[in-house]
């Protein structure tokens, strides 16, 4: 049975990110990506920590390094779809733990860990939660009050967890032409500011054409206003293996909102992207009411 | 009138589907403006999405609207230019709520595995069998009679086709129970006017969903037709 789960990735090992998602990609489905400014780094710390098993006084010398990496950290949270549990540790420490998150997070810390006399140091560049509940608390730490269940996803539409509250929906054909999106702005993932974009404009369009546009806006926000991971890889594949509302996606609508005679998209601006390059003029979509 | 739903792919791909019609009109797929279909599923979320996919293709001269009442009760309206109601699919995966009896849970599972497949020209709906189709039938007579007089035809339904047999009031009597009556208690002064605001209340709601879902034009000509 699958479970959900996260890897920090601290200060020290962000300069490491792209090839971290590129890695945990292949293993795992990336569900969120978000970055996170520490104000206090003790505290945070403690805070991460206190969802584990062992007791902070034990944990406290092993994550004394943290105190002197960048001031940042990146949660990535994953659906571990063969999480091959098993209990470790002994006495009081005795836990169960994802044998597949154990071996990708030594993984990891072999390649990106630093070295010191061409040995591994105990100065991890990430952490990973041995259950789901760890999980929960730390969305919630992050101010996702609903914790786990924003991964829910209500299936007789399939909707995103931020589009969950609606109760009213219209399956229409609207011309491509009419579609806008709110296009991320700014120097980067910190100062940034939304700006309604017809579809044709947007870097997603742009991007089926000359990719690097695209790639250039997810490396610019990835983690900040986007929290969805995607990257240039995924979106060729998609481009390339698309087929809208067919198979197992029949009801994978692109959700739009009208306002001011203007249908917003909330969620499938890739697949409107892709659809509009592939010369549609009209397409049939989910209007949330 | 003559269909342009295309029943046949609907049910045809529910086929594999734990689903069953309740109270199908027998001139089905023949219907009037404006008529509903009732059904009962376990997993409502597919069901809608297989619907609503079958439905894809009448966007170009309907609106289909789907509205979640609850997590158990959804409907998909298809829709006149003008709002009209043209046909309703009415969804759920647990029973209705009824006020005046209460109804074994389980009832609702003997419905959907206790279904009788009937033929339809070239294909095959699920519908209720008769001994549930009696029992809903009584059901409904029992949830509305004192308002609506005319649910005294689901008692015809019963007695035209025999229905009240020993088998029938065996499993009305397993499946339900009545409500126990209460004394009728003398209303305060507070509870009048809370249940008159209360009232208008409901009615300010009702008047903004409908505007908010079909325009302000269609919420005039309704009230319009109602006055």
């Amino acid at each position: 049975m699958d479970r959900i789960d996260t890897i920090i990735v601290w200060g020290h090992g962000i300069q490491y990110l792209n090839d971290i998602l590129k890695y945990t990609d292949e293993k795992f489905e990336i569900l969120k990506v978000k970055r996170h400014k520490i104000k206090n780094v003790k505290k945070f710390i403690k805070d991460v920590y206190s969802f584990d098993y062992a007791p902070f006084w034990h944990l406290k010398d092993k994550t004394k390094y943290l105190l002197k990496v960048p001031k940042e950290a990146v949660f990535i949270f994953i659906k571990n779809l063969n999480p091959d549990e098993d209990y470790f540790g002994e006495g009081k420490f005795r836990h169960k733990e994802s044998k597949t998150l154990k071996s990708f997070k030594e993984f990891l810390r072999d390649k990106f860990n630093p070295y010191e006399n061409n040995k591994r140091t105990h100065n991890h560049i990430i952490h990973a939660t041995d259950n789901p509940t760890q999980t929960h608390c730390l969305l919630k730490l992050l101010g996702f009050k609903e914790g786990i269940k924003i991964f829910e996803e209500d299936k007789f539409i399939k909707l995103p967890y931020y589009l969950k509250g609606y109760k009213n929906f219209e399956i229409k054909k609207i011309d491509m032409n009419n579609l806008y999106a709110n296009i991320v702005k700014g120097e980067n993932w910190e100062i940034f500011e939304l700006e309604l974009t017809s579809l044709d404009k947007t870097p997603h369009y742009l991007g089926i054409q000359n990719i690097e546009v695209y790639q250039n806006y997810i490396d610019k926000f990835l983690g900040g206003p986007l929290t969805d991971y995607y990257n240039s890889k995924r979106y060729q594949k998609l481009i390339n293996n698309f087929q809208y509302l067919q198979g197992n996606f029949i009801n994978n609508y692109i959700i739009v909102k009208k306002i001011d005679n203007k249908f917003i998209i909330l969620d499938g601006l890739h697949r409107a992207s892709i659809l509009y390059s592939q010369g549609h003029k009209e397409i049939i979509v989910c209007q949330v009411l | 009138m003559s269909s342009i739903i295309n029943f046949k792919n609907i049910f045809s791909n529910l086929e594999n589907e734990f689903y069953v019609i309740i109270k199908l009109n027998p001139s089905f797929p023949i219907f009037t403006k404006g008529s509903d279909i009732d059904i009962f599923c376990f997993d409502i979320d597919k069901v809608v999405s297989l619907i609503l996919f079958n439905l894809n293709e009448l966007t170009y001269s309907y609106k289909i609207q789907l509205t979640k009442k609850n997590e158990t009760h959804f409907y998909i309206d298809i829709l006149e230019k003008n709002g009209d109601i043209y046909f309703r699919f009415d969804l759920y995966s647990t029973l209705p709520k009824y006020y005046n009896l209460n109804i074994k849970e389980s009832f609702f599972y003997a419905c959907v595995y206790e279904s009788q497949k009937k033929k339809i020209d070239d294909y095959f709906i699920k519908v209720v069998s008769d001994e549930n189709e009696a029992i809903l039938r009584y059901i409904e007579y029992h949830e509305w009679y004192s308002s609506r007089p005319d649910k005294i035809k689901h008692i015809d339904y019963i007695l035209e086709n025999r229905l009240n047999n020993k088998s029938f009031f065996d499993r009305l009597h397993y499946f339900i129970a009545f409500n126990e009556t209460l004394e009728c208690e003398k209303k305060s002064f507070f509870k009048n006017w809370f249940e008159f605001f209360e009232g208008y209340l409901n009615k300010i709601k009702i008047v903004y969903n409908y505007i908010k879902t079909r325009g302000l034009k269609a919420t005039l000509i309704k009230i319009k037709e109602k006055l």
